[in-house]
């Protein structure tokens, strides 16, 4: 299988103006995402989500590690040809009307008039976009305004395709409708990454999912495969997302623990990274 | 042309050309040289000339300059601050393309005031040759193009009776009289001039003459002129008064020329005081406008306007070119150094009249002024480019204003270069949010 997405162990701490370091947004983050796949990227409000969208798309460059896209360093201007990029919260031209709007990110594909006329009808279609068209995006609904970003990242076909958040702000049929487009996109073998908190968004799409937490990955594979000891349950997904985080939180809470009594109690030599964590929990669970 | 860069030029211009400030501006741009044209100066035709001059483009160029540079940093950090260029920059379109549309888009603004104030100022420039040819007589021959002939003295004879008048205007020329210094009369005597090659025309047809004698000063002479031509059964006739050297002109009626543009003209020299009469050649012609009136108009002085309009607009489109350039690329420099964008917050803060108050921590106030000094630097010294000058040395404004222009150009040709290499090279990070 080719790979689409390859991060090696990238880090991302956002620094202040004399660069002293604000927070650490991505840990240590590995991630592939194979060709023709759907992978969620799930996590808590301010996990990191975003940030690793844009580290993939170039918007933000890692302090550490290595990331390629479609085999290119981010934000190569042949990768970028082939990607599309729904943002966390939709910029737009106030002015311009949703076709306008189309017509200008087609223009910057370079897509000759005829094939953008023909490309833009078939996605003002596609997202039931008609209504509205005319009018300037400035006037949008939430919903609205996020179809027309959808539309605009769709415009040139993309390969691999980033949403940061797609349904945010749209109604359920709406979400019904973005989920459906989404499996058609993948059985057309498109890629696909996915970034939300919304567990209802990505079941039952994604192949894969990766749920972040303070920047790593705490559960990283196969969506059966991770939900395999909650088979049976109403909201499987759901269900292992909170275990999971509530597990984590305790882990670190404990380690937090761990530290400060070290430091009481000096006579114990031990350095952090000697710590077996795995032995360490079984043991506090006990 | 690149569909990209067309796509950005379009869209930029698209973004600032229905606001209300640019409508605003290009009212502006119409009304200027109106209101310098009513202004009147020391009450001369040169204070007049060189205030409408030096006031229009003063003040054309000085809202030019600095619409451009709010313009031009608003284009970039517009995008920035709406976060639209997040979404472009991962779009396969180039740096320079972007910057390279932005810039057009801005300089389409600019045609188009530009384009604005020069319809205007030519509209203006035909008021202003009109009213100083109106008001200022001197002006006259630099406003409207006349011909001037020059006669041909007939002959010389004894003054008869009204009757006879039918004679004088059938006398054959007679050459070696036209090369005298001046037509003296003496008194109860006569003279006969023929004009040829005379062509109608829509505007007034006169006679234009200095007449002296050795008379008192101030006490007008009593003239007595016929004008006609031999195919006319009567000649006219016009008795009329006149001071003593100064330049008069008598008009005359068209009929008096015959179909082939021939003029006879008589002068009766029966002053009361029997003095002689005498007329300089130099200054004794036949003027009349050449063509049509507005035409004329047009061709003469709003021409010599509109040349110097020409040249001075070309003079601060350029400027234009160079101040929107620089703006443009020292603030994308700004936004490629993603961690100074306060700075460009305070620096189109203190350039554009929108102004947000919003603190600013320690050292980056100090630094944005230098910036500014920085930018101030490469604008046009317009005090300098528009010298008070006059009629006569009109085209110094435009070869000063573009002497300056050249000067910028020519300091800022490695700018652009350096700027878009440091562009290109530097380390920034567009999705960095700004709180
Ligand atoms: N420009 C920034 N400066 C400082 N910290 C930032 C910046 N952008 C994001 N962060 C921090 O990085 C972390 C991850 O943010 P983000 O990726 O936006 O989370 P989310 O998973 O909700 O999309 C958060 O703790 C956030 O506060
Ligand atoms: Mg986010």
């Amino acid at each position: 299988m080719e790979e689409l997405v390859k991060l090696q162990e990238v880090t991302k701490a956002f620094k202040d103006f004399w660069g002293k370091s604000k927070s650490l947004a991505v840990k240590n983050l590995s991630l592939s995402v194979e060709k023709g796949e759907i992978f969620g990227l799930l996590g808590p409000n301010g996990s990191g989500k975003s940030t690793t969208l844009k580290l993939i798309l170039g918007l933000l460059y890692p302090n550490r590690g290595r990331i390629a896209v479609l085999g290119k360093p981010p934000g190569n201007n042949t990768a970028k040809q082939f990607i599309g990029y729904l943002p966390e919260e939709d910029y737009l031209y106030s002015y311009l009307n949703g076709r306008e709007t189309l017509d200008f990110y087609g223009k910057i594909f370079n897509i000759p008039s005829r094939a953008r006329r023909e490309r833009i009808d078939f996605l003002i279609d596609l997202l039931g976009m008609k209504a509205y068209q005319r009018r300037p995006v400035g006037e949008y609904s939430k919903g609205m305004a996020r179809r027309i970003g959808l539309a605009s990242a769709l415009i040139n076909d993309p390969d691999l395709l980033i949403l940061d958040e797609p349904t945010n702000g749209m109604d359920p049929i709406g979400t019904r409708e973005m989920k459906n487009l989404l499996l058609e996109l993948k059985t057309k073998g498109k890629t696909i990454i996915i970034s939300t908190h919304l567990l209802s968004d990505i079941e039952s799409i994604c192949d894969r999912i990766g749920i972040l937490y303070q920047g790593e990955f705490i559960a990283i594979d196969k969506v059966d495969k991770l939900l395999l000891p909650y088979k049976g349950e109403h909201h499987p997904l759901e269900n292992f997302f909170i275990d999971k985080i509530q597990q984590e939180r305790e882990k670190r809470d404990n380690k937090k623990k761990l530290e400060i009594s070290k430091e009481k109690e000096e006579t114990v030599s031990v350095k952090k990274s000697d710590i077996d964590q795995e032995l360490l929990n079984k043991l506090l669970k006990k | 042309m690149n569909r990209r860069i067309t796509a950005v030029t379009l869209n930029t211009f698209r973004d600032y050309f229905f606001t209300p400030a640019i409508i605003t501006l290009i009212v502006f741009m119409l009304l200027i040289p109106f209101l310098c044209f009513n202004m009147s100066g020391d009450g001369t035709a040169e204070g007049k000339f060189k205030v409408f001059v030096t006031y229009s483009f003063l003040i054309s160029s000085i809202i030019l300059t600095v619409t451009n540079i709010s313009l031009s940093c608003s284009s970039i950090s517009g995008e920035w601050k709406k976060r639209t260029l997040l979404i472009l920059d991962v779009k396969p379109i180039k740096r320079w393309e972007f910057i390279l549309g932005k810039w057009l888009g801005i300089l389409a603004i600019n045609v188009i005031l530009i384009i604005c104030f020069l319809l205007a100022m030519t509209f203006s420039s035909i008021l202003i040759s009109r009213n100083l040819t109106r008001n200022f007589p001197e002006y006259r021959s630099i406003f409207t193009t006349e011909a001037e002939l020059f006669p041909i003295p007939a002959a010389k004879s004894s003054p008869k009776k009204t009757s006879d008048f039918m004679s004088f205007l059938k006398m054959s020329p007679e050459v070696s009289e036209g090369e005298k210094e001046t037509y003296a009369i003496p008194p109860r005597e006569n003279m006969v001039w023929n004009f040829k090659g005379i062509r109608k025309s829509s505007g007034n047809l006169y006679l234009s003459y200095r007449p002296q004698t050795s008379g008192p000063e101030g006490q007008n002479i009593a003239g007595y002129w016929i004008a006609g031509n031999p195919s006319l059964p009567q000649p006219f006739e016009l008795q009329i008064s006149f001071p003593k050297d100064k330049v008069h002109r008598l008009q005359l009626p068209w009929e008096a020329v015959s179909v082939d543009g021939e003029l006879n003209i008589a002068y009766l020299n029966f002053d009361p005081a029997n003095m002689s009469i005498l007329f300089p050649r130099s200054d004794f012609k036949i003027l009349y406008p050449r063509g049509n009136y507005w035409i004329n108009l047009l061709r003469g002085g709003a021409n010599l306007l509109m040349l110097v309009t020409l040249i001075c607009s070309v003079g601060i489109f350029f400027s234009c070119i160079v101040s929107n350039l620089t703006a443009i690329l020292s603030t994308s420099i700004l936004i490629s150094m993603s961690y100074m964008h306060d700075f460009i917050e305070i620096m189109i803060n203190s350039i554009s009249s929108q102004i947000q108050t919003k603190e600013t921590a320690g050292i980056i106030p100090h630094l944005s002024y230098p910036m500014l000094k920085f930018i101030a630097f490469f604008l046009p010294p317009l005090d300098k480019a528009l010298p008070h000058s006059y009629i006569g040395n009109f085209l110094l404004i435009p070869s000063q204003y573009l002497g300056f222009l050249f000067i910028r150009i020519i300091l800022l040709g490695a700018l652009p270069l350096l700027i878009l290499a440091i562009i290109y090279f530097s380390h920034r990070e567009l999705g960095i949010p700004n709180e």
